[in-house]
């Protein structure tokens, strides 16, 4: 079996496999300078043949030249002066069903509402009616007729009375219940007497305000709805 | 037919007051009745609201002033009249405000159909739900322009608004409902 590690080093060298001419060194770089001397002037001479050209060239380029600028302005597409063409298609009188089914101002403004047959004739009556004679509507009430409605009613009132005077009393402060006790003689006299501040008449305005406020955002308006309210104002009758 | 400056002479005379207010109801009761019916939906609530019209016009109609037509006059109380009942209609519903004003009336809209106090064709009636979803006040504008087919300048008069703005009122109100009707058919 062959081995790398077993080849005679020396028998490795590559000279003693491949051969080369004799002296092929020494002429080697004689060589290569020698070749690269031609090549120069073989350039040379190229380019010199390079310079002459036919009778009339310049001439005959300049037209050269804009003739071909002419051709390419021609290839070129302006979409300014691109005729507008539309290649959408849509299906057959789309654009007509559209308008029927959505333009309203073409619409036949029919009255879908229905009224009573013979209305209109009684209408009339029934206004004057209304006008000539007063219409009291009582509501008799005949609770007092039964035992336990009686009772019930009476215990009811008792109960109600009650819960408000108590209501009423525990729900004063202390202020409203020390002032109760204080006549409206000595309340004038007291505020006649002293001088309000200013800052108290402001803490009373801006108490308010804030109620205004709340009330105000209480209610939600949108500012949607401020804008339309704007749009169509108040009625006011004349009357 | 009586011109209305002779009924309102022969109403001053108490004798001669409750015919000339009967022939005054003759008149304009169809049209006021179809301007509250078109804002109510509701026959029996319109019924209710025309007869309030009348007996205010009733109550009126010895002060008034002639400075302005009495047709406009009248229509202009019923126009008071169909707003303040829609407004109070919604609170004894216990309709919040920043709710849907449009349900309330669809409710009653379908309900006068099944009575068969409506009849229209499809479109119509879309018009009509589409016409719900306005605010009171605009769907009011659009009705006396597009179905009554007033003039800005008598619009003005009853409702007391420029015609600038009626007029911005009412094209709003025609995109609105067309944008609605498009939705309405996409949506098949």
């Amino acid at each position: 079996m062959i081995s790398l590690d077993k080849i005679d080093k020396v028998n490795r060298a590559t000279d003693r496999i491949f051969k080369v001419p004799q002296n092929y060194f020494e002429n080697l770089v004689v060589s290569i300078l020698n070749k690269t001397t031609e090549s120069t002037i073989s350039l040379h001479t190229k380019n010199q043949k390079q310079f002459s050209m036919p009778y009339g060239y310049f001439e005959e380029l300049s037209v050269k030249i804009m003739g071909r600028i002419g051709q390419m302005e021609k290839e070129n597409i302006d979409l300014e002066l691109l005729e507008r063409v539309n290649v959408f298609k849509v299906p057959e009188n789309y654009f007509l069903a559209l308008e029927l089914s959505t333009n309203i101002e073409r619409f036949e403004k029919n009255n879908i509402f229905k009224v009573p047959y013979g209305y209109f004739e009684i209408l009339n009556k029934n206004i004057l009616s209304n006008i000539t004679t007063k219409l009291a509507k009582t509501i008799k009430v005949n609770w007092w007729k039964t035992t336990t409605t009686k009772w019930s009613a009476a215990a009811s009132v008792i109960l109600i009375v009650g819960l408000w005077l108590g209501i009423s009393h525990f729900t004063k402060n202390k202020t409203e219940l020390a002032l109760e006790k204080v006549s409206n003689t000595e309340i004038k006299t007291y505020l006649e007497t002293q001088d309000l501040s200013y800052l108290e008449y402001e803490s009373v305005t801006e108490t308010n305000q804030n109620i205004n406020k709340a009330v105000l955002d209480g209610l939600n308006i949108d500012k949607k709805d401020i804008l339309e309210h704007l749009e169509n104002q108040d009625l006011e009758e004349e009357i | 037919m009586i011109s209305d400056s002779e009924l309102l002479l022969q109403f001053q005379d108490e004798l001669k007051r409750h015919d000339a207010f009967s022939q005054l109801i003759n008149k304009y009761q169809q049209k006021i009745y179809w301007h509250i019916r078109k804002m109510v939906i509701d026959h029996d609530d319109a019924d209710d609201v025309v007869q309030e019209t009348f007996i205010k016009v009733w109550h009126g109609l010895e002060n008034f002033r002639s400075d302005s037509q009495v047709y406009t006059w009248i229509y202009r109380i019923a126009t008071n009249e169909s707003l303040n009942f829609l407004q109070k209609k919604r609170r004894q519903n216990h309709v919040p405000l920043d709710n849907d004003d449009s349900l309330d009336l669809l409710n009653t809209l379908e309900n006068s159909i099944s009575q068969d106090y409506i009849s229209g064709d499809e479109i119509q009636l879309k018009l009509q739900k589409a016409l719900l979803k306005l605010p009171d006040k605009q769907r009011l504008v659009f009705n006396m322009k597009y179905f009554d087919d007033m003039k800005y300048e008598k619009i003005s008069e009853i409702t007391g608004t420029s015609i600038g703005a009626l007029k911005a009122s009412y094209h709003l109100a025609v995109k609105k409902i067309e944008d609605s009707l498009n939705r309405q058919e996409a949506s098949f």
